[in-house]
């Protein structure tokens, strides 16, 4: 059974969601980018509207005319291209030098970070960088632009994929990642509705404040009734811009009219944006976020070291990746969900309780604790259940998950649980085990080297046959 | 070729209910498939019941109703598909080894001159007929590719007609359904979600089509269970690629969703004399009315019905009030094994003694609770 059901239980019972995590597992970065975009129903890889800005400033709405004109198109690309750009390298303005891999690399003093309403609205970003990564324009500075947009989306689509980064904060996955309701997954999609049974008005429960605000959507996709209102403004639009030489004056009007609906459609989400951002960052960070943030600075670093070679590339921003390149990438994504798995247990109590619920791993009461140079060190824990690990196993300290491992000697019936003696072979230096008296958690999560240490390939792939040219 | 309208009333037959109806399209049966356990909902197909406008204007309305720049997209990307006498899919169908003559027959059965509604829809299905007959039977005469089939199904009692969107190819005396979507494929990969709803609809086509051939006591194989999606190839629109995809599995799904979708005899049975609410009755009535019909018939919420069903607005707030456990999705209700409730989920967190089948959740229950305290506690000032 897992904590979830029994957390929902309880959010059912309160009329309101309760914490999953005692402590933030991400970083909310002092001046973040809140960046809300709406769909075009007409083309999956383009976009309606976009806004983006600092929290301090009220948002740049921008609205895209649905035009089949591609040279149009790409001039309302690239007005957006413009300023996200600006936006986002700025993060690289102001930097300090790291050591990476034997040499200097610029970081960004201050981290770079997008808060964006939902995993979808990840995707549609990414379909865009997609689209516009082929740009074609007889303006060699508009094409360049563009493409620059481009990589600089690609590269946030694709590092979101990272487990426990934290340049892309997208609010759902955060608050079901730090909240439960009483929803199903599928409902807690909706933003709107979560943050609802997150902080219901008063004298409201949870499930009523959500159906009241499912009303509304975060985007990308627009609920059914404001995809019948954009479908009208967009005919308008178009009906307008058939009119010919004379109608600039109406075309500009739809354009108004279209723009005011998607400023209306974005307010609310914004709102709710800044709101979130606020509360959360109140909760106190987890202990180590502070290497995962590193790791994205570094990861930043390097996109932008790399982003005039890849703009001006003639061959272009390349999508398929060769085995080698997909093989790492795996190794990449393995090693950080293993390593963020561990963070977050040894940062956080509830985030360990699946692990000793699952039995993995043990939690009580210390009642020895004997450390001597000859024979090592023992500890022995008197836990309220009966012990189901088996004696032999290998398991570490919460309080030291990079130091070395316990093995279980002996587990002997208590009353209702159990006692376990763990003994740690001949150790010189006594630092790492638990006081008596105190409660300790002991499990397989530990920090391995191996998940330091990413996989080592030869430069060609060894085998023998070659992918016909 | 018999009309008969169906019974929306759960008893006998009658002539003059002011139920709320509609047609049955491949993507209402294809959204009925998802809960085949509901009562309820099986005897709304079985009736057409046009639950959407039941719910219309409660505050339980569903609030759906497809993107028209979506549709548009849609349309868009079937004629550049037709252009030039289907060359493109022609080609595409070539390259993955579907026999084409080299004069291709296209059988344009939307052309045929037939009267507008219903009636020309049984005429382009009589139509349809024959080209299957045809193809069953590997005529000389038969077509490669039919345009506007449409297939007719007895669906609870009463003839329905399907406007296949999708076509059909023949190769060889064998049968591909072929389904359009405007989800383009780039690098490889398209939505996976989407995929799978385009292979179900594929899948009842199939079975349509093979229930018509059993009917004709034509060979039910000769559709085979491999069928395309014709999907746009990279963020244009103007090229196309075909998708070979395995559908035995929507078919035999689909199936099965056609021999559900007459009504229960049980059920009906039970309910004898009960109706659905009237279109134009007030709404608090109407909502009363589906409710106790709910509570007659049963049902069997689950999230997903959510996209899938007009009544879930109202099926997921009679689950909340009901504190099922159910709300939160299959994979809680089998964790919980034994445990219908969230009260008795709590009781038996806090100790309450458990029943013979709740014993085994009752001790993980309790476990977790102290373990939960246990950890708060900790994390306190
Ligand atoms: S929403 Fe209600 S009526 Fe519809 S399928 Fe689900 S349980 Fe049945």
């Amino acid at each position: 059974m897992s904590l979830g059901i029994l957390l929902s239980a309880e959010a059912y019972r309160k009329g309101r969601a309760v914490r999953s995590a005692l402590v933030r597992h991400r970083s909310i970065e002092s001046d973040p980018i809140f960046l809300v975009a709406w769909q075009n129903g007409f083309d999956p890889f383009s976009c309606a509207s976009i806004a983006f800005g600092q929290g301090h400033a009220p948002s740049e709405v921008f609205v895209m005319s649905g035009t089949r004109d591609r040279d149009l198109e790409a001039r309302e690309f690239a007005a957006v291209a413009r300023r996200f750009c600006e936006l986002f390298e700025s993060y690289g303005a102001a930097s300090s030098c790291v050591d990476y891999q034997g040499r200097k690399l610029e970081v960004p003093v201050w981290p770079a970070q997008i808060v964006i309403p939902n995993g979808a609205t990840l995707r549609l970003l990414g379909r865009i960088g997609r689209r516009l990564a082929g740009a074609q324009h007889p303006d060699a500075d508009l094409a360049s632009l563009l493409r620059r947009f481009a990589c600089h989306l690609l590269w946030l689509a694709r590092h979101a994929d990272l487990p426990g980064q934290q340049v892309v904060l997208s609010c759902t996955d955060f608050l079901n990642a730090h909240w439960t309701s009483a929803m199903s997954a599928l409902e807690s999609e909706s933003l709107f509705a979560l943050e609802a049974w997150i902080a219901p008005p008063s004298h409201t429960r949870g499930f009523d404040a959500a159906v009241s605000a499912e009303r509304f959507s975060a985007g990308p996709q627009p609920k059914p009734e404001d995809a019948q209102t954009a479908a009208r403004l967009y005919a308008a639009l178009d009906k307008a811009g058939r009119g010919g030489a004379g109608s600039s004056g109406e075309v500009e009007g739809a354009l108004v009219e279209l723009r005011e609906f998607y400023r209306g459609l974005t307010e609310p989400v914004w709102t709710l944006l800044l709101e979130i951002v606020r509360r959360e960052r109140d909760t106190p960070a987890a202990a180590h976020l502070a290497r995962r943030t590193e790791r994205d600075r570094v990861a930043y670093g390097l996109h932008l070291e790399g982003l005039e070679r890849e703009v001006s590339d003639p061959r272009g921003i390349r999508f398929l990746e060769s085995a080698r390149a997909a093989a790492l990438r795996r190794d990449e994504l393995e090693r950080e969900a293993a390593l963020l798995e561990v963070e977050e247990a040894i940062d956080d109590p509830l985030k360990m309780l699946p692990r000793v619920l699952s039995g993995e791993a043990i939690e009580g009461e210390v009642l020895s604790c004997a450390v001597n140079r000859t024979d090592g060190a023992t500890v022995v824990l008197r836990t309220e259940e009966p012990c189901t690990v088996p004696a032999c196993a290998l398991l570490w300290w919460s309080g030291a998950p990079a130091g070395r491992g316990w093995t279980i000697e002996r587990i002997d019936a208590a009353g209702t649980g159990s006692k376990v003696t763990l003994a740690q072979p001949i150790r010189k230096d006594p630092v790492g085990c638990p006081t008596v008296g105190e409660r300790a958690i002991f499990s397989p999560l530990h920090f391995d080297d191996h998940l330091f240490y990413g996989l080592v390939l030869p430069p060609r792939a060894p085998w023998t046959h070659r992918p016909a040219a | 070729m018999s009309g008969d309208a169906p019974d929306a009333r759960l008893g006998p037959p009658a002539e003059t209910d002011h139920v709320p109806r509609h047609s049955l399209t491949v993507s209402v049966l294809a959204a009925a498939a998802e809960h085949t356990d509901c009562t309820f909902s099986n005897l709304a197909l079985a009736g057409r019941v046009d639950l959407e406008k039941l719910f219309g204007g409660t505050r339980y309305e569903p609030g759906t109703g497809a993107d028209p720049l979506a549709i548009k997209r849609g349309r868009l990307f079937e004629e550049i598909l037709k252009k030039d006498d289907y060359a493109e899919l022609l080609n595409l169908l070539y390259e993955h080894g579907v026999a084409i003559e080299t004069e291709a027959r296209i059988a344009r059965l939307r052309d045929l001159p037939a009267p507008a509604g219903r009636s020309g829809l049984e005429v382009r299905a009589e139509a349809t007929r024959l080209e299957l007959v045809k193809i069953a039977r590997r005529a000389w005469d038969a077509p490669t590719l039919i345009d506007g089939a449409v297939i007719r199904a007895r669906i609870g009692g009463a003839d329905a007609y399907f406007e296949a969107d999708g076509l059909a190819a023949a190769s060889n005396g064998a049968l591909h359904v072929l389904e359009a979507k405007s989800f383009p494929l780039i690098d490889g990969r398209c939505d996976p979600i989407k995929l799978g709803a385009a292979c179900a609809q594929a899948g009842l086509y199939a079975a349509l089509v093979r229930a018509q051939l059993i009917e004709d006591h034509l060979p039910a194989e000769t559709v085979s269970d491999s069928g395309f999606i014709v999907l746009p190839k990279n963020t244009r629109l103007g090229r196309a690629v075909l998708l070979r995809q395995n559908l035995s599995y929507h078919i035999r799904r689909a199936a099965r969703l056609l021999e559900l979708a007459h009504p229960d005899e049980a059920a009906v049975k039970r309910l004898a004399g009960r109706s659905f609410p009237a279109d134009g009755t007030g709404a608090a009535e109407r909502i009363a009315g589906l409710s106790h019909l709910m509570d007659e018939a049963g049902t069997h919420y689950r999230p997903e019905c959510l996209e899938h069903c007009a009544a879930a607005k109202l099926c997921r707030e009679r689950a909340y009030k009901a504190g099922r456990l159910g709300i939160l999705g299959d994979q809680a209700s089998r964790e919980a094994s034994g445990v219908e409730s969230f009260a008795r989920l709590l009781e038996l967190a806090a100790g309450a003694d458990p029943s013979e089948h709740e014993r085994q959740s009752a001790l993980e229950l309790t476990r977790a609770r102290k373990l939960y305290r246990r950890a708060l506690k900790g994390a306190g000032p």
